[in-house]
């Protein structure tokens, strides 16, 4: 045995947890292609970790944990200071099988306005809203003060509905 | 200034668009704050469309099974435990080579040098009492201390430590 949780364990605790995760990565990083590496490295790295099983929340407080380290990594690397809005055509454009043109009008916008944000207000918003973690959960997951991260929220949140008003609008 | 306190009401707010009730479904009540609150107005507008997002990024993609990534993640680990397991052997091999060619080195220059000298005092022999052995050693010691007997010598004394001690290290670490 290589790792502290067994399969059985792991495939229960992927089956619920992958998803969410990747979709948080993909948003986060800008780029759907990274975020599979991203979804098996930050398995990866949970595993090797040896995460006590306290409760399914702690342990996916861990895994975003992980897996927000590893997008900030990402984007240090890169020395940008804001994830570039992909092409058209590629992470943001809505799929054709699955949206009707509103809905891929207003995920379009959704993307624009996640991508001007700061990194840090973009994962405050997705796990607060997304994820519908608590302040709490939050704080864990992104290695932050509880005390500060309804502030936080609070003006990330009233950044981005000015940014998906001006975008909604007809503003660049 | 805007107001920097969330509304009391975005509880009820995050209920209702994770339930899906809102707007349709959402009390009179609730529709008519949010209606005239901009803190729950935001929300109704930032959560609604994080949670269209999430909904669309985790049906479109095929993401790798889960028997795959646990796979992968053994293969990984197995390999990084070969890695840990190895390093002080690698280490080891690498004084070993660093200390074995000094060592070489000096011991080569201290008998090339005793080999000079005790080559003078034979040659004195040889001088002095016209003996042919004498002459035939100091033959040998001038080709010692030329250095290709000597080479050998000290080049497969270095060969033998560099092969000895990872495996000195092995039984040294070695717990079982």
């Amino acid at each position: 045995m290589v790792f502290r949780m067994d399969e059985d364990a792991f495939r229960a605790f992927y089956d619920r947890t992958a998803r969410p995760l990747w979709a948080y990565v993909s948003r986060m990083a800008g780029d759907p292609q990274f975020a599979d590496d991203l979804l098996q490295e930050s398995y990866f790295r949970f595993l090797r970790a040896g995460v006590a099983w306290e409760s399914e929340a702690h342990c996916r407080r861990y895994l975003f944990r992980i897996a927000t380290n590893l997008v900030n990594d990402h984007r240090w690397r890169r020395r940008r200071r804001e994830v570039p809005l992909p092409e058209p055509g590629t992470a943001w454009e809505p799929r054709a099988d699955t949206d009707v043109a509103g809905g891929a009008e207003r995920r379009t916008d959704v993307g624009r306005a996640l991508a001007r944000l700061r990194p840090r207000e973009r994962q405050l918003l997705w796990l607060a809203y997304a994820e519908g973690a608590s302040h709490r959960e939050i704080a864990a997951a992104l290695g932050l003060a509880l005390g500060g991260i309804r502030v936080m929220l609070f003006r990330a949140r009233r950044r981005m509905a000015a940014l998906l008003a001006e975008s909604r609008s007809g503003g660049s | 200034m805007a107001r920097m306190h969330a509304c009391e009401r975005e509880p009820d707010v995050l209920d209702a668009l994770a339930r899906d009730w809102w707007p349709n479904r959402a009390d009179d009540d609730l529709r008519a704050h949010v209606a005239g609150c901009a803190s729950c107005t935001d929300l109704v507008v930032v959560a609604g469309a994080l949670q269209q997002e999430l909904a669309v990024a985790t049906d479109a993609r095929r993401l790798p099974p889960a028997d795959i990534v646990w796979w992968r993640a053994q293969l990984r680990a197995r390999d990084e435990a070969v890695r840990r397991a190895t390093r002080p052997i690698a280490v080891a091999h690498g004084v070993a080579i660093a200390v074995s060619t000094v060592v070489a080195w000096e011991a080569s220059r201290a008998v090339a040098g005793w080999a000079w000298e005790a080559r003078g005092v034979l040659a004195e022999w040889a001088g002095q009492c016209g003996a042919s052995l004498a002459s035939f050693g100091a033959g040998v010691l001038a080709r010692a201390s030329s250095g290709s007997v000597l080479w050998i010598l000290l080049i497969a004394t270095a060969l033998v430590a560099v092969a000895l001690t990872p495996v000195a290290v092995y039984f040294a670490v070695n717990e079982e």
